[in-house]
């Protein structure tokens, strides 16, 4: 079934059409948004209110603009923003228990992730992880494809400083 | 290009994007660039462990079930989340509205200067077959010519147009067109000189109207043009769409990348459109030939296709062949190495068969295993 023929279904309210869907997209719009907010619980939260936004009130998407997915990480992206706006300013990113991990979980690379902008995670998780294309990119962010090439190019020259970096501490501590 | 001009560029390789030939040229012989690239491949693999190491959220069933929305009037619920105050925001409606006329006429005066491509289909005789060459009409130096050239059984047909002015919809073009009998097969590079000592024909167009050039020794050639309404993919290829249709499969400036190191960067495209088995022959100075295909064949190696990318490994190395725009819909291709081939001992063209330059083709899978292989 492609986009428009699902799109179809789910502006009629077909329930089972929708699930597909959300099993489809809702793992990979979670991973996404854990990364951006840094918190697993609201990650949740925000990846369900978008979904439940979106059965509430299917109308927002364009098969001529771009893919589903797409969308859908795209209105994910904006309720993620919304939520950081909402948080008090003393609110600092603090990571939940369930976030901090354990040493099997934890990575120098998970950790220098996390020091880059939201901007660059975006663009970086989206490119790298879920395997969107410069066109998804630029539809997702609202930005010309021109600019999702400069700001991946970004994204990568930051990380591989941050990590080479933290890779050097590491060493220096061990030693 | 030196390596801070080609940084961007190497971000984007590992994106499958196509990236000048200057700068995979200077890719290939930095050390720093190639470790630059190791670097954000190693990268983008290291996240994608780490994204399958922090774990995904069980699915839990969900219960989507038709619920009566509470409606709110869109007025009402932008009252609701104003956060400016009130008078602020009715000071800047009024300014809004007493503005916007000079907007309106602002932008109508940049739509009017803004990009236009203008698509040329010179109709060739005898046969009345179409050529089409597609130009930016706005003046831009950039892609503001077209060169476009004809290999005929009896001849070539060289041809360059270049907009020269244009008044609302009429376009002034210069067209300098050569015909050479018996040189069907002649290879052409195209220099700022090909075209110097040929006389130019100055033709004023219409969208829709049809025009006449006279080429001596080849007859009269039509010529009809209209502006298009979006930019193509490829100017040289107006027709081709972004993603390839069921039967096609695209090769458009293949650059071929062995473990991390380009081997193989060409220009322009080869597109079949029909045949059962169509496959690429890409032909590498020093390491024979590649051919990579949709059916499987003879000592051939799976490799998967992912838009603009093939990725396969053969004899323990890594190969990536990234092109400017999706290759196929299929989600699979075979690939073979052969290793004792030159094109001087198996093409018929005389411009193919030289064994000193990269080379390829999309012909059917049949025709790239003959003994003696047309163009």
């Amino acid at each position: 079934m492609d986009d428009r023929e699902l799109w179809e279904r789910i502006r009629r309210k077909d329930a089972s059409a929708f699930d597909a869907l959300y099993r489809a997209c809702m793992p990979g719009l979670h991973g996404f948004l854990r990364q951006l907010l840094r918190n697993g619980q609201a990650a949740e939260d925000v990846a369900q209110e978008t979904f439940a936004s979106i059965w509430q009130r299917p109308n927002g998407f364009d098969p001529g603009r771009g893919t589903l997915r797409a969308y859908i990480f795209g209105a994910g992206r904006k309720r993620a923003a919304e939520w950081w706006r909402k948080q008090k300013p003393e609110a600092e990113p603090v990571p939940d228990a369930a976030e901090e991990g354990t040493a099997e979980t934890q990575s120098l690379i998970g950790n220098a992730f996390g020091k880059l902008s939201i901007e660059q995670r975006t663009v970086m998780w989206l490119r790298e992880v879920e395997g969107y294309s410069y066109a998804e990119l630029a539809e997702v962010m609202g930005v010309p494809e021109g600019t999702v090439r400069s700001r991946l190019f970004a994204a990568r020259k930051a990380l591989k400083e941050i990590w080479h970096e933290s890779d050097k501490s590491r060493r220096s501590r061990e030693l | 290009m030196n390596c801070e001009q080609v940084d961007e560029y190497i971000s984007a390789l590992c994106d499958g994007e196509r990236i000048p030939s200057a700068a995979a040229e200077h890719m290939g012989t930095c050390q720093r660039c190639q470790s630059e690239l190791n670097a954000y491949v190693t990268i983008g693999a290291e996240l994608r462990r780490f994204a399958n190491l922090d774990g995904s959220l069980p699915l839990e069933r969900a219960d989507w079930k038709l619920e009566s929305v509470k409606k709110t009037g869109w007025w009402r619920r932008g009252f609701m989340m104003m956060r400016i105050p009130k008078l602020a925001f009715a000071a800047m409606l009024i300014a809004i509205v007493a503005l916007s006329s000079g907007l309106v006429m602002l932008r109508a005066r940049a739509a009017a200067a803004a990009g236009r491509f203008l698509e040329l289909e010179y109709k060739l005789p005898p046969s009345g077959k179409a050529g089409i060459c597609v130009m930016r009409a706005d003046g831009s130096p950039k892609d503001n010519l077209c060169n476009f050239v004809n290999h005929g059984r009896e001849g070539l047909l060289l041809m360059n147009t270049r907009v020269v002015a244009t008044s609302g919809d009429r376009a002034q073009l210069s067209i300098r067109a050569k015909y050479i009998a018996g040189a069907g097969d002649t290879e052409v590079n195209y220099t700022e000189t090909l075209f110097k000592d040929i006389p130019e024909n100055l033709l004023l167009l219409e969208p829709g109207e049809k025009q006449e050039i006279q080429v001596v020794g080849f007859g009269p050639i039509e010529v009809e043009g209209e502006y298009l309404d979006h930019i193509p993919p490829l100017l040289w290829l107006p027709q081709e769409a972004l993603d390839p249709n069921p039967k096609e499969f695209r090769i458009v400036a293949p650059v071929l990348v062995r473990d991390n190191r380009v081997i193989a960067n060409a220009n322009g495209s080869s597109i079949d459109h029909g045949a059962s088995d169509p496959t690429l022959m890409l032909y590498v100075p020093g390491e024979g030939r590649y051919l990579v295909s949709v059916v499987p064949f003879e000592g051939a190696v799976e490799g998967t296709v992912h838009l603009g990318r093939i990725t396969f490994s053969l004899d323990g190395h890594d190969y990536l062949l990234l092109t400017s725009m999706p290759i196929t819909i299929s989600e699979h291709v075979w690939v073979k190495h052969e290793t004792d081939f030159k094109p001087s001992e198996r093409m018929v063209r005389p411009s193919d068969a030289r064994d000193d330059r990269v080379m390829y083709l999309v012909r059917s899978l049949e025709t790239l295993q003959r003994q003696r292989i047309p163009h």
